[in-house]
């Protein structure tokens, strides 16, 4: 079974108020008001100076799980959003494995489920790990990304993002946080992302909950589960807005849906319910044998669900 | 809550040049019978408008109002009631 070993998360230390991010070319003001007001955004973590291996190191050097077993990282998996992140020849997983102490690691970059490749991440690195039948190996999945252009800063009506990045360690048959099921739908319709037509955006808002309701009961369903019997939801930090939305169809309370980093956040891409994981274990959320969900949506779009034990 | 617009023909008025703002049209050119999401207002104007109507009134509503009664005139006419019922 896989499991994830440990997960350190990394937020940049410069606070960006989303007003900050408006501009003739930025997110209108009037999407920043609605988005304050009504979707529970406020700030974003950015870090101007650093490029994107040096965030990423940022949160695998507080992965003390990692300390002494670097020899034991098979892969090193970077989920991301973006496709392009640095010129060529530039090569940003490998710069990380270097100074990590991994450059024998096989590595490389998932980016086709974009912001739920995350989830992706770790069932690929669970299942290379089963196929190579290696009980004692590790990936490591590298999550979150630089916003460097409007493109990469806020989506439209929706969310603005941060810079905030995770490290999860993924082993098989480890002693932390069992994955019971993972359920993904790609609904190829909307792989225009962005750029879809004002009617399939419209037709996407209306499709959005009953999709991410649907691949949620099939995460449970394969993990044996009820949505009772979840203790704690782990969401993208999109906004609060598709949260309590989409538990008033699932008729799920709310306040089990840990979105305390909205407002601090914003959405960090992949790195969302991995971030959330360590804070949720930071504030005590989470109990020993307690079962959670990560739910993680991407642009083209593919809605992801994963359930586990801690 | 304010007693100043409360006819129904002024709030349609003054929703009616609100959604013409959000859409970068003339007023004229909304229907006040037609839904709103027809015209093009997605979810994100419809919140700014739920704004809007809070400021101007002085009360809280629910953030799906617009999204849930879709017409200007239906709309118009909720806030027309409420008010009544604040008042009464």
């Amino acid at each position: 079974m896989t499991t994830l070993d440990a997960v350190s998360a990394y937020l940049p230390p410069t606070v960006v108020p989303i007003e900050a991010i408006c501009g003739p070319d930025g997110l209108p003001e009037t999407q920043a008001k609605v988005f304050r007001r009504f979707y529970g955004l406020d700030t974003v973590r950015w870090d101007p100076e650093a490029g994107l291996a040096e965030i990423l190191l940022q949160a695998v050097r507080k992965l003390a799980a990692l300390r002494g077993r670097e020899h034991l990282v098979r892969h090193v998996i970077a989920a991301r959003t973006l496709q392009a992140v640095a010129p060529e020849p530039i090569n940003v997983v490998r710069q990380v494995c270097e100074q990590a102490g991994l450059s024998h690691a096989n590595a490389f970059a998932l980016t086709q489920h974009a912001c739920a490749s995350g989830l992706l991440a770790v069932d690929l690195a669970g299942r290379l790990l089963a196929a190579e039948g290696d009980d004692d190996g590790l990936v490591l999945v590298l999550t979150g990304e630089k916003v460097f252009t409007p493109t990469a800063q806020f989506i439209p009506a929706t969310t603005v993002m941060g810079e905030g990045t995770a490290a999860v360690l993924v082993a098989r048959n480890g002693n932390a946080d069992r994955v019971l099921s993972y359920a993904t739908r790609t609904h190829g319709r909307y792989s225009n992302g962005l750029f879809v037509s004002h009617e399939l955006s419209a037709q996407f808002q209306q499709d959005y909950p009953v999709s991410l309701a649907e691949v949620i009961h099939a995460a449970l369903r394969e993990a044996g589960l009820s949505l009772a019997d979840l203790d704690l939801v782990l969401p993208h930090n999109v906004n609060r807005v598709s949260w309590s939305q989409l538990c008033q169809l699932l008729d799920y309370p709310l306040d089990r849906v840990f979105m305390d980093n909205i407002p601090v956040t914003g959405h960090c891409f992949c790195a969302d319910p991995f971030i959330n994981l360590q804070s949720a274990v930071e504030r005590g959320r989470l109990s020993p044998g307690d079962r959670y969900l990560m739910v993680a949506v991407g642009l083209g779009a593919t809605f992801s669900a994963m359930v586990l034990e801690h | 809550m304010h007693t100043n617009a409360s006819s129904v023909i002024d709030l349609r008025t003054w929703l009616t040049e609100r959604v013409a703002y959000y859409l970068d049209r003339e007023p004229i050119d909304i229907d006040p019978d037609a839904p709103l999401a027809a015209f093009g207002l997605d979810s994100v104007y419809a919140f700014a408008l739920c704004g809007d109507i809070e400021d101007k009134f002085r009360t809280l509503v629910a953030p799906t109002l617009v999204r849930d009664l879709r017409t200007v005139n239906s709309l118009a006419a909720h806030l027309c009631g409420a008010m009544e019922a604040a008042l009464s």
